[in-house]
C-alpha cells in the first residue's frame, strides 16, 4: 500500500505541474459540438419530427442553440415556417431533454434600442431573455446555456454610450445579474464578433464583467475569417483560448458562412474556416472547448434558408458539413488519429 | 412527434381536441370523430360536370395507401376553419392595372372568408415579404397594397417553398394561392427541393397564372444533374398535383377577383377524409389514391405523404 501510496503521490504531482499558468490546462468539455441550424430553414422541423434523418450528426452534437427569435410570439418574419407553435408541436424542446442533449438559447443583451437613457430599455431586454426561457420551460425544455449575442457590436455606437466598452459593461452587468437571480443555475456566456473586436478588446471585456462580479461562463468567437490573416488569427484565438482557460472558462468558436446563396457556397465558408481551426490548434485535445455550428446568413431573397439541413448524407447540408467537419477537426478522417485534417 | 403524420395528422389529431367553431358558415356539427396517434387525414376535391359533389359518405369513398385498401374512419365537409395564405408576384412583369385587379381579388377573398377563417398576404419579386399575418388586423392587408409596385425579379420557389413549409396549425386548413405570371429567377430553392417541401407538408396549392405559361425552363438557375430542366408549365402542374390543388390560367380580359374566389369555394367544398395506415410499412414515402364509387365523378387530392 506504501508503494502505491507513493505512486499516486507522484501521478498527482506530475499533473499539478502540467497544470502550470504558462501552460494552462484546457478543460475537457463534455459540451463541445454546438449546432444552431438556420433560424428559417425549410427542414429545421425535420430535425424534431424525422430524427432518424440526422443520427450520425446528432450523435455528436451535444448542445442545440435556438435563437430568441424562435421563442417570440407574434414570430418575427426571419424563422419563416419554424413558429414557437410549430417548434412546440413538433416537440423540439422536449425532446432536446429525452435525447440528453443540452439546450443553448442566442439573445440579445444589449442592442441599440434597448440602450435607453433610463432603466426602461435594459429591463425590456431582461424581461424578452426571462419570457424566452419560459417560453421554453413551458415547452418542456431544459435551457443550459444562454449566449449574450455580442453586446459589444451594438455597444460600440452611441446610442448605448460607445465606443468606450465600459458602459456596455454596466448594462450586460445589469442584465446579467438580473437573469442570474431568475434562474441561477443557467450558464450565461459571451459571444462576441472577432476582429470586429481586437483580442486586447475581448479580454477587456471579459475582465471588466468579471469587476462586476459577473464573469461569463464561456466565450464564443464570432469569427469573420475573410477579413484576417491566417497567422493573426492563429496568435489571437491561441491567445484568448489561453486567457479563457486561465479563469477556467471555456472556449469557443462559431463555424459559421457568410454566402447564402447556395449550400455549397455556405459550405466553403465553413470550411475555410475549419481548416484555419486545424492549422492553428493542431490536435483534438488542443481544440476549442466548444466548437459551434451555425447559420445566421440572409439570402438575396431576404430569407434566412440557408443552409439545408438534410439529408446529412447529402454533401453540403448543415448536418452533412457538421459531420465532415467534426471528423476532421478530430483528424478522423481516414484513422482515428486526434491531428487535425486540413483539407 | 412519434405519432404524427406528415399529412394533416396534427390536423387530424386536434380535430379530436379542437371544438369546430359554429361561426364558420356551413359547418356540420362537430363530428363523434375519434382518431388514435397515427391518423393520417387527405383532402380531396370531388367535382361532377366540374361542379362540387355534396352529401358523400365514408362508404362512397375508396382509399389506397401505397396500393392498399384502407378503412376510412371519417369524413369531414366544409367543417374545419380555413387559413389562405395569398403569395402574389409583384415582379416587373406584373403591370399596376394587374396591381388594381390583385388589390380587389385579395379584398373580395376576405370578404368570402368566414369568420373563423384568415387570411395571410405575401408579396414577393427578388424579396419575399410577409405584408400582413393571419393575426393582422383587417386593414393590414388594405394598407400593405399601398405599399407594392411591380419591380424586380421573381424568387417564386422560395416565396412557396416557406409557406408550404409552415405547419398548419391543429383543427385547421390550409390553403395556398399563388398568383404569378411566369419564371423564377431568384430562388435558392429549386424545384426539386420545392416538391420534396410539398410532399412533407399539409398545405393545398392553388397556382394562378396570369396567362399562359411558355415552354420555358422553370429557373434559369434550377438543374438537376443529368435530367433536363422541367419546364414552368409542368413545374406548376407537378406542385398543384403533389398538395392536391389546381392550375387556373386567367383568360385575357377575366376578372381576377371570380378566379380567386374559384380557388376558394373548390377548397372550402372538399372533403377532408381520415384513416389509420394498416398494411403497409410506416415509414417513409406514400402514395394515396382517393376514388369515389359513383359513375362520372372526378376526384383531386393529394398524390402521397412522407411517414413522420
Amino acid at each position: 500500500m506504501r508503494v502505491l501510496a507513493v505512486i499516486l503521490a507522484a501521478c498527482l504531482t506530475a499533473l499539478v505541474a502540467t497544470s502550470s499558468p504558462a501552460s494552462p490546462t484546457l478543460p475537457v468539455s463534455s459540451d463541445r459540438i454546438w449546432f444552431s441550424p438556420g433560424p428559417g430553414t425549410l427542414d429545421y422541423l425535420r430535425l424534431f419530427e424525422n430524427p432518424e434523418e440526422w443520427t450520425r450528426a446528432r450523435s455528436v452534437v451535444t448542445v442545440f442553440k435556438f435563437y430568441a427569435q424562435h421563442t417570440q410570439t407574434p414570430p418575427p418574419a426571419i424563422v419563416g415556417p419554424n413558429t414557437y407553435d410549430a417548434l412546440v408541436r413538433a416537440g423540439a424542446f422536449r425532446k432536446l431533454t429525452t435525447w440528453k442533449i443540452k439546450t443553448a438559447l442566442e439573445a440579445g443583451s444589449v442592442k441599440e434600442f434597448w440602450c435607453t437613457p433610463d432603466a426602461s430599455g435594459m429591463e425590456a431586454s431582461i424581461k424578452s431573455t426571462l419570457d424566452a426561457v419560459t417560453a421554453i420551460e413551458t415547452a418542456g425544455g431544459q435551457l443550459s446555456y444562454l449566449a449574450m449575442d455580442e453586446p459589444w457590436v451594438s455597444g460600440r455606437s452611441k446610442v448605448c454610450d460607445g465606443p468606450a466598452l465600459e458602459p456596455t459593461a454596466d448594462r450586460v452587468a445589469v442584465y446579467m445579474s438580473a437573469v442570474r437571480r431568475a434562474r441561477p443555475t443557467l450558464k450565461i456566456g459571451l459571444i462576441e464578433a472577432y476582429p470586429f473586436s481586437s483580442a486586447d478588446a475581448i479580454e477587456t471585456m471579459v475582465q471588466l464583467l468579471r469587476a462586476r462580479g459577473v464573469p461569463p461562463a464561456f466565450l464564443h468567437m464570432d469569427v469573420d475569417w475573410h477579413s484576417l490573416q491566417p497567422d493573426v488569427f492563429s496568435r489571437d484565438m491561441k491567445r484568448l483560448q489561453a486567457f479563457a482557460a486561465s479563469l477556467n472558462m471555456p472556449f469557443g468558436i462559431i463555424i459559421v458562412g457568410y454566402n447564402g446563396e447556395a449550400n455549397a457556397l455556405y459550405a466553403f465558408d465553413d470550411g475555410g474556416l475549419a481548416n484555419l481551426i486545424a492549422d492553428t490548434f493542431q490536435s483534438w485535445d488542443a481544440m476549442p472547448e466548444h466548437i459551434i455550428f451555425q447559420s445566421w446568413v440572409v439570402t438575396t431573397t431576404g430569407l434566412f434558408i440557408t443552409p439545408s439541413n438534410l439529408p446529412e448524407g447529402q454533401l453540403y447540408t448543415h448536418t452533412n458539413t457538421l459531420w465532415d467537419l467534426f471528423r476532421r477537426l478530430r483528424g478522423a478522417t481516414g484513422g482515428p488519429t486526434g491531428k487535425a485534417v486540413p483539407r | 412527434m412519434r405519432c404524427h403524420r406528415t399529412l394533416f395528422v396534427a390536423l387530424a389529431a386536434a380535430t379530436l381536441a379542437v371544438k369546430p367553431s359554429s361561426a364558420v358558415p356551413q359547418q356540420e356539427p362537430a363530428a363523434t370523430f375519434r382518431a388514435g396517434a397515427d391518423v393520417v387525414s387527405v383532402e380531396a376535391s370531388v367535382r361532377r360536370d366540374k361542379r362540387p359533389v355534396s352529401g358523400l359518405k365514408i362508404g362512397d369513398f375508396q382509399l389506397l395507401d401505397n396500393g392498399v385498401a384502407q378503412q376510412i374512419s371519417d369524413v369531414s365537409y366544409e367543417r374545419l376553419p380555413i387559413d389562405v395564405t395569398v403569395v402574389l408576384d409583384v415582379s416587373a412583369s406584373v403591370t399596376g392595372s394587374v396591381l388594381d385587379q390583385l388589390r380587389q381579388s385579395v379584398r373580395q377573398l376576405k370578404a368570402d372568408l368566414g369568420s373563423s377563417d384568415r387570411l395571410k398576404l405575401v408579396a414577393f419579386n427578388m424579396q419575399v415579404r410577409r405584408l400582413a399575418d393571419f393575426e393582422a388586423p383587417a386593414s393590414a392587408t388594405d394598407t400593405a397594397f399601398a405599399s407594392l409596385s411591380g419591380r424586380g425579379s421573381s424568387a417564386i420557389f422560395d416565396s412557396v417553398a416557406v409557406q408550404l413549409a409552415s405547419p398548419t396549425p391543429p383543427g385547421r386548413r390550409h390553403l395556398i394561392v399563388l398568383f404569378t405570371d411566369g419564371q423564377d429567377s431568384s430562388s435558392i430553392t429549386d424545384p426539386d427541393m420545392l416538391f420534396d417541401v410539398a410532399k412533407r407538408t399539409t398545405s393545398t396549392v392553388d397556382i394562378v397564372l396570369a396567362s399562359a405559361v411558355a415552354e420555358r425552363s422553370a429557373s434559369p438557375f434550377a438543374r438537376s444533374p443529368g435530367r433536363p430542366p422541367i419546364t414552368i408549365g409542368r413545374m406548376y402542374d407537378q406542385l398543384a398535383r403533389e398538395t392536391g390543388g389546381m392550375v387556373v390560367t386567367s383568360a385575357p380580359g377575366e376578372n381576377l377577383a371570380s378566379t380567386f374566389r374559384r380557388t376558394l369555394a373548390d377548397f372550402r367544398s372538399s372533403y377532408v377524409l381520415y384513416f389509420t395506415p394498416q398494411g403497409v410499412a410506416r415509414t417513409g414515402s406514400h402514395t394515396i389514391d382517393v376514388r369515389v364509387k359513383q359513375e362520372g365523378t372526378e376526384v383531386r387530392a393529394r398524390r402521397g405523404y412522407i411517414w413522420k
